[in-house]
């Protein structure tokens, strides 16, 4: 059972390593490359939260609800910036890696838990995971994936904005933890929603607002 | 837990009326990242407000509730430093008095900061205390270099001084918060809370109010 992450790991991220090499277009690579990332970024955690739990003397109450959130977004939030740094800081394409990159996390962060908890776990219980912590992983992610955008057009901006943004992101992590913890369970699944929702409403208007400015454009030409 | 709410509150009402109005496209930067500031000061309190609501300890120990003070005056600095700075101050000499009376407020959230020191609270209290007056410190410098600064190009800076004199008291007044919870002064507390609260409150209306005039 001590091996069950890098088990699941094993089973559930590396079957997609063969799929990088024949999706055809760079975008879906991209995106497919960092959701598996993600993954990885979870096995990391894995170990490092161990590590810090024994640290701070086994109070898992503690450590989930202040420490993890802190490390799980730090180590979120390198592989964002090495890909702002060295390819490229446009803000779409940043996003998106960086929503893949939560989902990733998510996805083998719930296999584990399910694994923990395999007699007790539900429909429901799954579903709960999808709506709130898949969407809290990729929300948060998205969050400092935004300021890193900033990183070559204003670095003045960059250093404090991804700060803050980073900052935002471990609040809104601890917060969820908090209130999954606790006997409001049912507000930690509204609470990723009521960032998620607005954003996929204000991203589907501006993508409709785009095709027509370029519908308009080629009736133009 | 009350005072955590009411911040909670007061903080959330002006980031939903600047959300409204600014976290939009081809809208001044330096307008929504101060609305994120505000964001950032109603997610600290929300989750220090859960904290206590979920029967969790907050007091002598160290929680990420202060990471909310910290970003929101890391968006506040950035936002004077990043965007507006640069369009007062273009390093003439003349203008060196005007970098210099800056650094009394920074000087009072150090004088603050050695008073908590000397208090009796927790190590872990005074580090995060330590780090969170850097941070206001930095913004305090540009809050009052604003204030200060005659503004004769843009104008810009000038609109902004009712928000730069809310910030920068509100900066201070976050310091004197955690020197009075440090000594465990009661009274004085839920004055400087009600003043916090009030101050949250009207920041994104007055900021609100100089980007329209700077507009206009």
């Amino acid at each position: 059972m001590e091996q069950m992450i890098q088990i699941l790991f094993v089973c559930i991220a590396m079957p997609m390593i063969p799929m990088l090499l024949i999706l055809p277009d760079k975008r879906s690579r991209l995106i497919l490359g960092y959701m598996i990332t993600g993954a990885v970024i979870c096995l990391v955690a894995g170990q490092i939260n161990t590590l810090l739990l024994h640290a701070f003397g086994n109070d898992m109450d503690y450590v989930t609800t202040t420490i993890t959130p802190i490390s799980e977004e730090l180590l979120k939030a390198i592989p964002i910036l090495y890909f702002a740094l060295i390819f490229s800081d446009d803000r779409d394409t940043l996003l998106s890696i960086s929503f893949a990159l939560g989902i990733g996390f998510a996805v083998l962060e719930n296999a584990t838990i399910l694994t923990q908890y395999i007699k007790s776990v539900t429909i429901s219980w799954a579903l709960a995971r999808v709506i709130g912590a898949a969407l809290m992983h990729g929300a948060c992610t998205a969050c400092v994936g935004m300021g890193m955008s900033y990183i070559r057009k204003r670095r003045k901006l960059f250093y404090s904005g991804t700060f803050a943004l980073l900052i935002t992101a471990i609040i809104f992590h601890a917060t969820f933890n908090v209130l999954v913890q606790s006997e409001y369970r049912a507000a930690a699944l509204i609470l990723p929603s009521m960032v998620y929702i607005p954003v996929v409403i204000m991203t589907m208007i501006r993508n409709r607002k785009n095709s027509t400015d370029v519908h308009t454009e080629e009736q133009d030409i | 837990m009350y005072y955590e709410l009411a911040m909670t509150i007061a903080a959330a009402l002006g980031f939903v009326y600047g959300a409204f109005r600014y976290l939009q496209p081809h809208k001044p930067l330096y307008a929504s990242m101060i609305v994120l500031g505000t964001g950032c000061i109603a997610l600290g309190h929300l989750y220090s407000f859960l904290r206590l609501m979920t029967g969790f300890s907050s007091s002598g120990v160290f929680h990420v509730g202060i990471l909310g003070t910290i970003g929101a005056f890391s968006f506040f600095f950035s936002a004077n430093y990043g965007q507006i700075d640069s369009l007062v101050d273009d390093g003439r000499e003349d203008y060196n008095k005007y970098r210099l009376i800056p650094f009394i407020p920074v000087a009072v959230i150090i004088l603050m900061y050695i008073w908590i020191m000397m208090s009796p609270a927790t190590a872990a209290e005074r580090t995060t205390d330590g780090i969170a007056a850097i941070f206001i410190g930095a913004a305090a410098y540009f809050h009052m270099k604003h204030l200060v600064i005659p503004d004769v190009d843009y104008g810009v800076v000038r609109c902004q001084r009712g928000y730069n004199a809310l910030a920068l008291a509100y900066g201070l007044l976050c310091m004197t918060e955690k020197g009075l919870i440090a000594y465990g002064i009661n009274d004085m507390l839920l004055f400087v809370c009600i003043s916090q609260c009030i101050i949250t409150l009207f920041m994104i209306p007055v900021m609100d109010k100089g980007v329209r005039a700077w507009s206009r």
